[in-house]
């Protein structure tokens, strides 16, 4: 309610670009980083929070990350998602002003709709009016050869096609920021994002070369080292030691470009 | 009594594993029949990571190891009932709980040999271990016959009382009634006061009252009743807008609400702590449960269990409105146990009065007696005790009142109590043989009168002819 009110007093309608994953991806991790980046005015941007609840998403991860612990699960409730809307722009006189909302949905919420579309109708909601998607896809996993962040993805991008493009000989104009999470498993996708992806997740990016206009590859990293312990469960725990983001904002930076064309 | 009896159901297992199609909260084991919008809509509805309210009390009982439930109508019209509990700690190692949720579909036409109670289908489930997480199931899980057995439950009235006092279990079953939506803060014992609550609801009502306990609020699943204990700020800023009450019982004002004959029923149940008869009387097949007819059936209720405390003179008045008012289909059997135990008090009461006390209620007997034929057969019963109590007196008192009785009568009538008329006649005639003509004096006035009613009748000739033959005792 409080966003719907924010977004009606600037008149102007927001852009929303929504991060969106498999669970346990990272997005909340990536989407907290990449917010108090643009607080911090990283990279020249300038990001002003419209309403205090858009500072808690950044609040909560930059906190645990600093306790060293990753932040909890995000609930599937919809009323537990974080939303984040900020006016963005670029620290500069005459820079053109983004209005962007940025839901931090649960990847179990994405897994659900997109194997039984209209589940959460919030989710198919939010997808019909973004104007820009970033897709986080596990690179740990995919480049130790598990197929599931492939399958994902491939599914994913396949329920977006679905959802976005009205006519089969259409392409998909929405521009989609892949992003190669936790790329500090297999730095070499740093060099080549795009040669990585297209070994390891050769069916996202072959779904991506067919039916979509505006897509790059990108690696990301927030953690610079992770010690391992366990719970009471035999769990394994990973423990962020040392924080060192490194590709958050380029994907975000694509995006941003992308948009109003 | 509920008999035992089988429910066929499918089952569905909600909850976060890793497995190699995926991992995080989602449907991991179904039954095959559930269908994909049965699917949906239970995976909206169950709760996730951190979605359970931190157990409080933990007293043993019925429901051991259930932290959470949940009732609600799936699309197309099948019931679900839902237990949740924890099943170690979350496998991805970022803090908190694993939720486990086993979900079991029904068909509404199967609720009623449930008696209208999703609490015996939870009993049944933690009964048939259902509440133990099954972390590693097929993917396929069989249709389950789940044998019903217990009926409601037992809710101390100190645990009630401590949870709700009168004047807010009242305001949140009549919220219930008319259709609004709460959420009330209860500190532990969810599921018994749940089902309390929902026992003061008529059977065929509660298919479409959906509630939940020891959950938090979610818009994914927005039950009619809510029992948990949460942080009041966020469950208040999460309805904010919506049409949901939050009840906070140990803060503001107690409520006032309307008083009425099934508000009154219902409490009485819940003040003895007896919600086992409470769910037997109010989970009924009411063939319609609006206002009106509640109302008819909590004074029907309320007019029974009064009986014991009710004098004589108005017993004998409520028989008379229940036996000469218009009774619908669906409530005679109701009325017919009121009109059989306020006819068994009476008898009762009319066997230990003597005739003195008994007289006062004799022209009222006598003119239920007159009044059809159903009062008729009603009072039959107790006039024949009213003149045994008459004829221990003296056979002409008996005599005497029985002459009330058969004074403007039709013949078809006569004919039906001609042996209780007989019994006190013939009674009179032998006493009148043996009496002495000092006894016999007095007699004629009482006997002419019999004559004018009765000149056929030859207990009425022979008491004549000792009248009437000269004095020789």
């Amino acid at each position: 309610m409080a966003l719907i009110q924010e977004a009606l007093s600037q008149e102007r309608d927001p852009c929303i670009v929504t991060v969106i994953g498999d669970s346990n991806v990272g997005k909340t991790v990536y989407l907290g980083m990449l917010l108090d980046m643009l607080s911090k005015r990283a990279e020249d941007f300038e990001a002003i929070p419209k309403g205090a609840y858009s500072v808690n998403l950044q609040h909560n991860v930059i906190s645990y990350l600093a306790a060293r612990q990753f932040p909890p699960k995000t609930a599937m409730e919809v009323d537990d998602w974080h939303w984040a809307y900020y006016q963005v722009s670029r620290h500069k006189r005459n820079a053109r002003i983004y209005d962007l909302v940025m839901p931090d949905m649960a990847g179990e919420a994405i897994a659900a709709e997109v194997a039984s579309p209209n589940t959460f109708a919030v989710i198919r909601s939010l997808l019909e009016k973004s104007a820009g998607a970033i897709l986080l896809v596990d690179a740990a996993l995919a480049g130790a050869g598990s197929p599931q962040p492939d399958f994902f993805a491939l599914k994913l991008m396949s329920y977006l096609d679905g959802v976005l493009v009205s006519r089969r000989e259409e392409r998909l104009s929405t521009p989609i920021g892949v992003v190669l999470s936790k790329a500090d498993y297999c730095p070499e996708s740093f060099d080549d994002p795009r040669g990585f992806a297209r070994t390891n997740l050769n069916r996202l990016w072959n779904m991506c070369e067919s039916r979509f206009e505006s897509f790059d590859f990108f690696a990301t990293s927030v953690v610079g080292a992770l010690g391992y312990g366990t719970d009471e469960s035999e769990n394994v725990i990973p423990y962020p030691l040392h924080i060192a983001p490194r590709g958050i904002l380029e994907p975000f930076e694509w995006v941003l470009s992308k948009l109003g064309r | 009594m509920m008999s035992e009896t089988n429910l066929v159901c499918d089952q569905a297992i909600f909850t976060s594993i890793r497995t190699p199609l995926g991992e995080g909260y989602r449907i991991i084991a179904a039954s095959r029949h559930l269908r994909p919008d049965e699917k949906q809509a239970i995976t909206r509805s169950s709760p996730s990571h951190d979605a359970l309210c931190p157990p409080t009390d933990n007293t043993p009982g019925t429901f051991t190891n259930v932290l959470g439930a949940a009732f609600y109508s799936l699309p197309r019209g099948r019931l679900c009932v839902a237990l949740s509990c924890y099943a170690g700690a979350e496998h991805t190692g970022r803090g908190g709980q694993r939720v486990y949720t086993h979900n079991l579909v029904f068909d509404k036409n199967d609720f009623p040999r449930c008696q209208y109670n999703p609490f015996a289908v939870l009993r049944a489930m933690v009964d048939a271990g259902l509440s133990s997480p099954q972390l590693k199931p097929p993917p396929v899980l069989p249709e389950l016959e789940l044998p019903i057995t217990k009926p409601a439950g037992e809710v101390s009235p100190v645990a009630l009382n401590a949870a709700l006092d009168p004047a807010w279990r009242s305001y949140v079953l009549n919220a219930l009634l008319v259709d609004r939506s709460l959420i009330v803060d209860v500190v532990d014992g969810w599921l018994e006061i749940a089902e309390a609550l929902l026992m003061g609801v008529p059977g065929p009502m509660r298919a479409e009252i959906s509630f939940g306990t020891g959950m938090r609020f979610s818009i994914g699943r927005c039950h009619r009743l809510l029992l948990l204990h949460d942080d009041p700020n966020v469950t208040r800023s999460r309805i904010a807008g919506r049409p949901v009450e939050y009840v906070d019982p140990a803060l503001g004002q107690e409520p006032e609400t309307p008083m009425s004959a099934w508000l009154s029923f219902v409490e009485r149940h819940w003040t003895s702590g007896d919600v086992a008869t409470l769910s037997r009387r109010t989970s009924r097949a009411f063939v319609n449960t609006d206002g009106t007819v509640r109302e008819r059936v909590g004074r029907i209720y309320n007019d029974t269990d009064a009986i014991p405390e009710t004098d004589t003179a108005k017993l004998l008045e409520v028989a008379r409105d229940y036996l000469n008012g218009p009774k619908a289909e669906w409530e005679k059997d109701l009325v017919d146990e009121l009109l059989n135990t306020t006819q068994c008090a009476l008898l009762g009461r009319l066997n230990r009065m003597p005739w003195m006390e008994a007289s006062r209620h004799w022209h009222a007997i006598c003119a239920l007696w007159r009044q059809s034929k159903e009062c008729h057969n009603f009072a039959h019963p107790l006039a024949e005790q009213a003149l045994t109590s008459a004829k221990a007196e003296h056979p002409t008192v008996a005599a005497t009142a029985a002459l009330e009785l058969v004074s403007k009568v039709s013949a078809v009538v006569q004919e039906e109590h001609n042996t209780l008329v007989h019994n006190v006649l013939a009674r009179l005639a032998d006493w009148a043989d043996r009496a002495t003509d000092a006894q016999i004096e007095g007699l004629s006035d009482l006997c002419l009168r019999w004559r004018a009613a009765r000149p056929q009748c030859p207990f009425v000739e022979r008491i004549h002819q000792r009248c009437t033959a000269p004095a020789t005792r």
